[in-house]
């Protein structure tokens, strides 16, 4: 599988889903893709690179600090390291695992326990549900509203009625976060049949306050490795305001710029840097401050706005279909059968991860089923499989970040 | 650490079996309960039988219920295997003119009430049109074009036809080679094995387990896992057929054993229909790619210069006018709707008047 950095991950040939194969090079040489019998055209082609290559660089990346830093002891084989950066269940869309972590799992022997099979199967299929069921169901609504594309003019066709194109950003928002989030469970559960204890990547991203609350529970390993090898690197908040919000952005920005070589990835990355600079200069902080209740729930409602803003930046083809969506979902927010019919795919596909997701939350517990009485975990488990076997979609896509 | 001479008391073992039991039973009550809710699964139940000329037929005088979010239709098959409200007697009544219809589950109306089947149908505009017409409607699900000449040998010409109306469907084609009750050996058709009843006696076996026959009629949870399994085993088997893909257009290459085979059978079917003073109507049911789009996979190609058949097809009816509408079932196994049997009813009605398939042959 390769990576075509240059074409962005929503063009054609990706949603197309025909995943160009078994290829390792870095080229820029259309002779050698004719070779392989790749067909790409010459005018989107810039760089071939390998699949999760951002994932494992930045493993690696840590990995040479923290050694630098004298942290971790440079290893003395090279299988070890090889099979640090090479584990398969994270290889190519992580989480981005850090050496003190992951790697003295490999220097000693593992051993597997029943609890650690029992959390290794539910995250494996609750990862499969996230991803087969709530993931590849949204993209159908995400797809119709984000528009088929027109061949003959280079645009998006989209449709313009505000409270489908609304929906359709909502979907997207449990699209990716089931998808990649269901990814990472996948990998989790995998690595713990095999003795291996993988890092938190999520932790219920949609229940933050805050841009700050939101960057501690989505994407985990991406942000905090941001935080430690290039936020504080860059002086962190010891410089005065200017040179912090100066850091922040910057971190966020080539954050942004991790997922592609896009524009809307830039904007994304500034987006999300300007909302942390805003939410400091406005002195913002429910995670650390006791706010009232309803205070919070309207700063969650907010930041789940402000998230899902995000998410249309991070999901347009153009700058252009980001206007075009401002402009419907404002000046044009009427409904449509075509709106009911969204809302109520969003329903049906959706409800059982954000009921699940709201339990979690309320028991303060990304593991509530080991609390649970043996009868609920069994309904829990019916429910889980049966979706899995009777409503996952049969047009299954790619994981989205394997394009990363 | 638990001493090697350690028994669970007889007490815990029990309750642990019980646990195991209940949570057996509860996991396949809420399975049926979770289809239902959430994805209601098609009870297409059919049933058939060994008959005394080796192939399968309806079994007689039962009455089961087909149901999906489409629709809810009762089948009434009689004491003669044939799918009616009442029995047929073989003599023809006086002025009355007899079509013996021979086909698949298309042929016998599946998933529409028998009123509205295209069979009963034709014979509804043509009793309207002034003509006396009975329908024996001697299709039987899964038949293919080998069986149906049986059918019309050993069965169909007791009736005294005077017009066979056999609905052809694409999966004849592989039926017909699949069964092996007839080969072609240098262009002439042999008889080959003396019997083809796939799933026959299996299905016999089943339906000796107390239960099974309600279960399978009416539990979503048993539908669905045996679509699953079976469609997984279709997948894994050797040779399984490659996707159904729209045929691009009338094929300009000799034809395909199975194309000549199909043909052999309609010949003869014709043969003995011309022998007995019944003409022969084709009804050619397009195959369904989308909700606009559909082909006729008659091999006509084939039949070109071997014979001559007489064929109705609804194609341009469903191509032009009914562009749009739902003329395949979508959420059950996927026959005529309603409208599109009404409409084939009426093309049909309409070539047979128009031809005068109905007048008797001067003697």
């Amino acid at each position: 599988m390769v990576r075509v950095i240059g074409r962005g991950m929503f063009s054609e040939e990706y949603r197309g889903g025909k995943p160009l194969k078994a290829v390792y090079a870095l080229v820029d040489d259309e002779r050698v893709t004719v070779t392989l019998g790749i067909q790409v055209s010459s005018f989107t082609l810039n760089v071939i690179l390998p699949a999760g290559i951002s994932f494992y660089t930045f493993q690696s990346l840590a990995y040479t600090v923290e050694v630098f830093r004298r942290k971790v002891e440079p290893v003395e084989r090279y299988v070890t390291i090889a099979s640090y950066l090479s584990f398969f269940p994270l290889l190519v869309a992580g989480p981005i695992e850090r050496p003190t972590h992951l790697l003295p799992q490999f220097l000693r022997p593992r051993t597997t326990n029943r609890d650690m099979w029992r959390q290794g199967i539910w995250l494996i299929c609750w990862g499969l549900f996230k991803k087969m069921v709530v993931a590849d169901n949204m993209a159908r609504i995400v797809g119709d509203v984000f528009g088929p594309y027109d061949h003959l003019t280079g645009t998006a066709i989209i449709p313009h009625d505000g409270l489908r194109l609304l929906l359709g950003i909502y979907a997207f928002a449990l699209q990716i976060y089931g998808d990649f989030s269901g990814y990472t469970d996948i990998a989790r559960g995998v690595s713990k049949l095999f003795g291996f204890d993988v890092m938190l990547n999520f932790k219920l991203p949609y229940a933050a306050l805050s841009p700050s609350d939101f960057w501690r529970r989505w994407h985990i390993s991406l942000s905090t490795w941001l935080r430690d090898y290039l936020y504080i690197p860059l002086g962190g908040s010891r410089g005065g305001i200017f040179l912090t919000y100066r850091n922040l952005f910057l971190t966020m920005l080539l954050g942004g710029l991790w997922h592609g070589a896009s524009w809307t990835f830039v904007l994304w990355g500034a987006y999300h840097g300007a909302l942390l600079i805003v939410y400091r200069l406005l002195d913002l902080r429910p995670e650390d401050k006791n706010y009232p209740r309803w205070a919070n729930a309207l700063l969650w409602l907010v930041m789940l706005h402000l998230t899902c803003l995000g998410w249309l930046l991070f999901r347009a083809k153009n700058v252009a279909t980001i206007g075009v969506f401002f402009q419907s979902i404002l000046l044009h927010p009427h409904g449509s059968p075509e709106a009911l019919a969204a809302f109520k795919s969003l329903v049906f596909f959706g409800w059982l991860l954000l009921l699940f997701q709201v339990v979690q939350y309320a028991m303060k517990t990304l593991d509530p089923m080991a609390r649970w009485h043996w009868f609920i975990r069994l309904n829990v488990w019916i429910l889980v499989i049966m979706s899995l076997l009777a409503l996952a979609s049969a047009q299954g896509t790619e994981f989205i970040y394997f394009a990363f | 650490m638990r001493s090697e001479s350690y028994q669970i008391p007889p007490k815990r073992r029990l309750r642990t079996l019980l646990r195991i039991a209940f949570a057996v039973a509860w996991s396949l009550l809420a399975g049926e309960l979770f289809l239902r809710a959430f994805a209601p699964q098609p009870l297409m139940p059919r049933s058939v039988r060994a008959s005394d000329i080796g192939i399968r037929t309806n079994t007689p005088s039962e009455t089961y219920w087909q149901r999906s979010t489409e629709v809810n239709v009762r089948v009434h098959i009689n004491s003669q295997g044939i799918r009616a409200d009442d029995d047929i007697p073989l003599e023809k009544p006086a002025g009355v003119k007899r079509i013996v219809v021979l086909g698949d589950s298309y042929g016998l109306g599946y998933e529409v009430d028998l009123k509205d089947s295209f069979a009963m149908q034709t014979a509804a505009r043509l009793n309207a049109a002034g003509e006396n017409v009975q329908i024996v409607n001697l299709s039987v699900s899964g038949f293919g074009t080998a069986e149906e000449l049986l059918t019309l040998q050993h069965r169909g010409l007791a009736f005294h036809p005077d017009l066979v109306l056999l609905a052809w469907h694409y999966t004849d084609l592989d039926d017909n080679v699949r069964s092996r009750l007839f080969t072609l050996k240098d262009g002439k058709l042999f008889r080959d094995q003396p019997t083809y009843l796939p799933g026959v006696k299996t299905r016999r076996r089943l339906e000796r387990i107390p239960g099974y026959v309600w279960m399978e009629r009416n539990c979503q949870l048993y539908s669905f896992i045996r679509e699953k399994t079976a469609g997984k085993l279709d997948d894994l088997m050797p040779g399984a057929p490659a996707v159904h893909a729209m045929p691009a257009a009338i094929p300009i290459r000799p034809p395909t054993y199975r194309e000549q085979l199909a043909v052999a059978l309609l010949q003869s079917i014709q043969e003995e229909c011309e022998k007995n003073g019944a003409k022969l109507l084709i009804f050619d049911v397009p195959s369904r790619f989308s909700r606009t789009e559909f082909a006729s996979e008659f091999p006509a190609a084939a039949a070109r210069g071997l014979a001559q058949f007489d064929v109705v097809s609804p194609l341009d009816e469903f191509r032009t006018n009914l562009k749009g509408e739902k003329l395949f079932w979508e959420h059950g196994n996927g026959h005529l709707t309603v409208i599109a049997s009404h409409v084939s009813g009426k093309l049909l009605a309409d070539h047979i008047l128009k031809r005068k398939l109905l007048d008797s042959p001067p003697r």
